[in-house]
């Protein structure tokens, strides 16, 4: 025997705790500890009967509502309605559980659920809402019956019976979800978080660069965007986002480029699907060297530099068409002199060496050939750790500390380059990602933010050289291999975000309508088919009479007896609410209705039965007419 | 429906039996009756004290039986139940003297008290309906019914009815504390041992002798109730916890059971309500448990079987 109220409560702390999961790294700390604090209270005070008077209650959602509607104004609406819809949701669990409250305490866990909503848009709430679901329409059930049966303890088999039977309605409505959710319009990213979170914490890539500053390079994990495309060779793995063309303080920041008409020669096409995560990203990340984003509306850059629309939330996902390993070049020439403005401060010994070397050497290329030549020989490594910081950072990376990360290599590649009067630029982005064999597409996360240099060579046009590549250690560091498990687990984790991504959060109101289209016009196919199948129904027609023919022949017929019970049965079940199981006797079954007429036909229809002989004509005639008074006669 | 059937006081004993004298006392009275009408015999199992003796003459006296009773010490004999030969001087030879056997119900009080000889001699004579004593049979009265009792909480110096020996019992059934409001009364109004003595009859020898062949040969037993039975009968040998299910001499038993019900209820046929009312106290005694189940409830076992299957409704 199982107490139904028991069953109730266990299952409300299991909604809260799904209501409660999704949505606590998003909430203060008070509703934070006070929901698991109530759920455990919940769990344990209901064997024991404890449980918050109703006044109570009411005094502390009072509390509770004028604490979070002070706190309400103009920029900040989301956060405290949501953190007073968990409190209200402490305060109905440790409080008294009516029949009513129970409704509210469910509602709440999925106000809650749909609040987390607000903050992240993630796989895993699908995962909750399914799990809400099922609870929900499971303690639906059960509390319909303790409103109605407050007494029915229910053994295991009824019970099993109950919840397999309520199970059944979330499993039904599955497929109306499933057509809905391509119906209904969606939002792409958390209405309230995917706003106003800071952009760069993110993105992993800065709008502006300086020597000694740290913390500017990303080591975090988390995933910024997935491009699905085929595999790609890892020295074309540059994924450009960012230009940095101009120095202000000894800060490589970004102006706007000079004109310039640039166009991009040979290399091989790629086409690219971009999938960003949510998050505020200025410029889009594309693959080295981008011809154009497909849809793209806004403005792109000269320098092939895409900022992000306005709106940052409204595109999610694009289309590249890149050229790996081709050249940009320009149509007409350009203001070279605003790539060649030199830093204010850079070092004596960089500007001597750089000096010596290019002494002599009137072509570009191989004053660019020079310069490398004195990077590959100075023996530096890649570190993002114990990095120097300062003034004099960059004198202390080249010629004592020998140890940097990319943009310390970036920053002092460039110098030295506008020394030796090489136009030249930083570019910021990402290197590398790991490749997603499974789904076919590159993960690329925070800490693969990268930066390199592009210098103007006459008769090339703007080349890409990574300085981090003359690090000795350039390939264990940079380009750092996982272990092969771990990256594959995480890959084959990652591959539910993707498909997440690319199902759900991505899939937009364009998509929307031309699935409708495709739709309406299977609708008129079908339309144009409907001369040919009148036509097609005598062939049609055919099996299904022998369908039903087969069907005629093998069905065990009902006697007139077998009619005249069913008949009964539903009639005095509709009346009287009389259960027939199917182990009673009819007797039995009506013994206690005080009600001549059924009595009248149990006795009459048994005594036939039972004697083993059929019902006459007048007896079926008679009970018949018994069981249309029982239904003309309502109970008294 | 069948005449003479409806108008056999026989049908009217219980209630009159239960209103004047034995109040809440309608289900082991009907049993008790059942057992007389049917010829087999009933065993009660419960705690003294509890009107078993008072119910055992209070339907002695309303049928007009005689009565005899017995009771069971470990040193009781064959002879102190069935009778014995004497001497007599006065005709010079030799002569059976009647034991309480004779009697048309024989009250025999914790049976298990008995030692196996007497129980055994005792169910011989149950089953055979005679007695025979030094080459001289002995038919014993008809109606003959045997209204034995078991005490089921005392267990020292006990001897058990071996499991098979409760096949020979029709019905087991217990007593049962009255409810509330009759044990009130019957605490208010004192023992009603003595107003027994003073019941008149309400039939006479020759109704109950109809009444026991109307049973016999006027009831009908559907096919259909038959095979309800014999689905019954089936599902308790297949059942995993029983070692020995109902035999076919039960599943006799228990349709006879059914059509003494039917012909107490007036009715000249059988419904599955008779069967079902009295598969538990007819059949749950024959169940031998397999072992490590000995201790579960049979009762409740065949209530619950019982709820499993289905009943014949067309």
């Amino acid at each position: 025997m199982f107490r139904i109220r028991n069953i109730l409560s266990s299952l409300l702390c299991l909604a809260a705790v799904i209501g409660y999961l999704p949505l606590a790294s998003y909430l203060g700390a008070i509703p934070k500890v006070a929901i698991p604090l109530a759920i455990i209270f919940a769990f344990f005070a209901e064997r024991k009967e404890l449980a918050l008077k109703e006044r109570y209650s009411l005094i502390l959602s009072i509390a509770a509502f004028l604490f979070y509607a002070l706190q309400f104004n103009r920029h900040n609406v989301v956060q405290p309605a949501v953190e007073m819809l968990a409190i209200f949701l402490a305060i109905r669990l440790v409080g008294e559980k009516s029949p009513r409250n129970f409704m509210q305490s469910l509602t709440l866990a999925m106000f809650c659920l749909a609040g987390s909503t607000l903050f992240d848009l993630s796989p895993g709430f699908v995962f909750y809402l399914i799990a809400l679901l099922f609870v929900f329409t499971v303690s639906m059930v059960l509390l319909t019956f303790q409103s109605r049966a407050a007494a029915f303890e229910p053994d295991s088999r009824e019970l099993r019976s109950i919840i397999s039977v309520a199970l059944l309605q979330p499993l039904v409505a599955a497929p109306l979800i499933i057509f809905l959710f391509f119906i209904l319009p969606r939002t792409q990213l958390p209405v309230w978080h995917g706003l106003t979170r800071a952009g760069a914490d993110r993105s992993g890539i800065s709008e502006s660069v300086k020597a000694g500053d740290k913390g500017s390079i990303s080591t975090g994990s988390s995933v910024v965007f997935r491009a699905e495309t085929k595999k790609l060779l890892p020295n074309q793995l540059y994924w450009r986002a960012i230009v940095l063309n101009s120095i202000k303080n000894d800060e490589w920041i970004r102006q706007t480029p000079p004109p310039e008409k640039s166009t991009i020669k040979d290399g091989k096409n790629v086409s690219l699907n971009i999938f960003l995560e949510p998050g505020r990203i200025p410029f889009l990340p594309t693959l080295n060297r981008p011809e154009r984003i497909i849809g793209y509306r806004g403005q792109p850059h000269d320098d092939r530099v895409f900022p992000a629309p306005r709106l940052t939330g409204g595109l999610r996902s694009y289309q590249i068409l890149a050229k790996t390993d081709a050249t940009l070049s320009t149509i007409g020439s350009f203001n070279k002199k605003f790539y060649l403005q030199p830093p204010a401060n850079t070092p004596e010994r960089l500007k001597s060496l750089v000096a010596r070397a290019v002494t002599g050497i009137r072509e570009n290329k191989q004053k660019l050939d020079a310069i490398e030549n004195i990077f590959a020989k100075m023996n530096l490594s890649y570190a993002s750790s114990g990095l120097p910081t300062g003034a004099n950072a960059l004198e202390n990376f080249l010629f004592d500390a020998k140890k940097g990360h990319c943009e310390l290599f970036a920053i002092s590649f460039a110098t030295a380059l506008r020394l030796a009067g090489l136009p030249s630029r930083l570019v910021g982005g990402y290197y590398g990602g790991d490749y997603n064999e499974l789904a076919g597409y590159y993960v690329i996360s925070e800490e693969k933010a990268h930066v390199w240099v592009e210098v103007w060579i006459d008769g090339s046009g703007w080349i890409t050289v990574d300085p981090s590549r003359f690090a000795v250690n350039f390939e264990e560091s940079v380009s750092r291999k996982r272990t092969d498990f771990s990256l594959k687990m995480r890959l084959a984790l990652d591959s539910l975000s993707y498909y997440w991504n690319k199902a759900v959060i991505t899939y937009d109101f364009e998509s929307q309508l031309s699935a409708a289209v495709r739709v309406s016009q299977g609708f008129q196919g079908i339309r144009e088919i409907r001369f040919n199948l009148r036509k097609a129904a005598p062939y049609l027609a055919l099996p299904l009479l022998l369908a039903l023919l087969f069907m005629l022949l093998t069905t065990k017929r009902k006697t007139p007896e077998e009619r005249l019970l069913a008949k009964f049965k539903r009639v005095t079940k509709a009346r009287y609410g009389i259960l027939f199981s199917p182990s009673s006797g009819l007797h039995e079954a009506v013994a206690h209705l005080d009600n001549a007429d059924v009595r009248e036909f149990v006795a009459t229809y048994t005594a036939a039965i039972y004697r083993d002989r059929k019902l006459t004509e007048a007896e079926i005639e008679q009970l018949s007419e018994t069981v249309r008074r029982i239904r003309k006669t309502p109970p008294v | 429906m069948n005449n003479s059937n409806k108008q056999n006081p026989l049908q009217r004993i219980i209630p009159h039996l239960a209103d004047s004298h034995l109040p809440g006392r309608e289900k082991p009275l009907k049993l008790a009756v059942i057992a007389l009408l049917t010829g087999g015999h009933i065993l009660i199992e419960d705690l003294p004290g509890l009107g078993k003796t008072t119910l055992a003459l209070a339907l002695a006296s309303a049928l007009g039986l005689t009565f005899g009773r017995v009771q069971c010490t470990s040193d009781l004999l064959p002879s102190d139940i069935t009778g014995l030969t004497i001497f007599d001087r006065h005709e010079n030879g030799f002569r059976f003297i009647k034991g309480p056997i004779f009697n048309n119900i024989l009250l025999v009080d914790e049976i298990n008290r008995a030692m196996p000889k007497t129980q055994s001699a005792l169910l011989e004579a149950m089953e055979e309906q005679r007695v025979t004593a030094d080459g001289e049979t002995y038919h014993l009265p008809d109606p003959f019914l045997v209204i034995a009792t078991q005490n089921p909480s005392e267990q020292v110096g006990t001897y058990p009815l071996p499991e098979s020996q409760m096949d020979r019992f029709l019905i087991r059934t217990g007593m049962g504390y009255p409810d509330e409001e009759i044990e009130k009364l019957i605490i208010r109004s004192g023992s009603i041992r003595d107003g027994i003595r003073s019941i008149q009859p309400v039939v006479d020898h020759d109704q109950i002798i109809q009444g026991i062949k109307s049973v016999k040969t006027g009831i009908f037993l559907s096919e259909k109730l038959a095979d309800y039975i014999y689905t019954i009968v089936t599902a308790t040998r297949n059942h995993a916890m029983v070692q020995t299910g109902i035999s076919t001499r039960g599943g006799i038993n228990l349709a006879d059971a059914a059509k003494a019900n039917a012909f107490l209820a007036g009715r000249d046929f059988v419904l599955p309500e008779d069967i079902k009312e009295l598969a538990v106290p007819v059949e749950a005694h024959r169940l031998l448990m397999r072992p490590g189940y000995e201790s579960i409830d049979r009762e409740g076992l065949l209530n619950d079987l019982l709820t499993k299957i289905p009943i014949p409704l067309s």
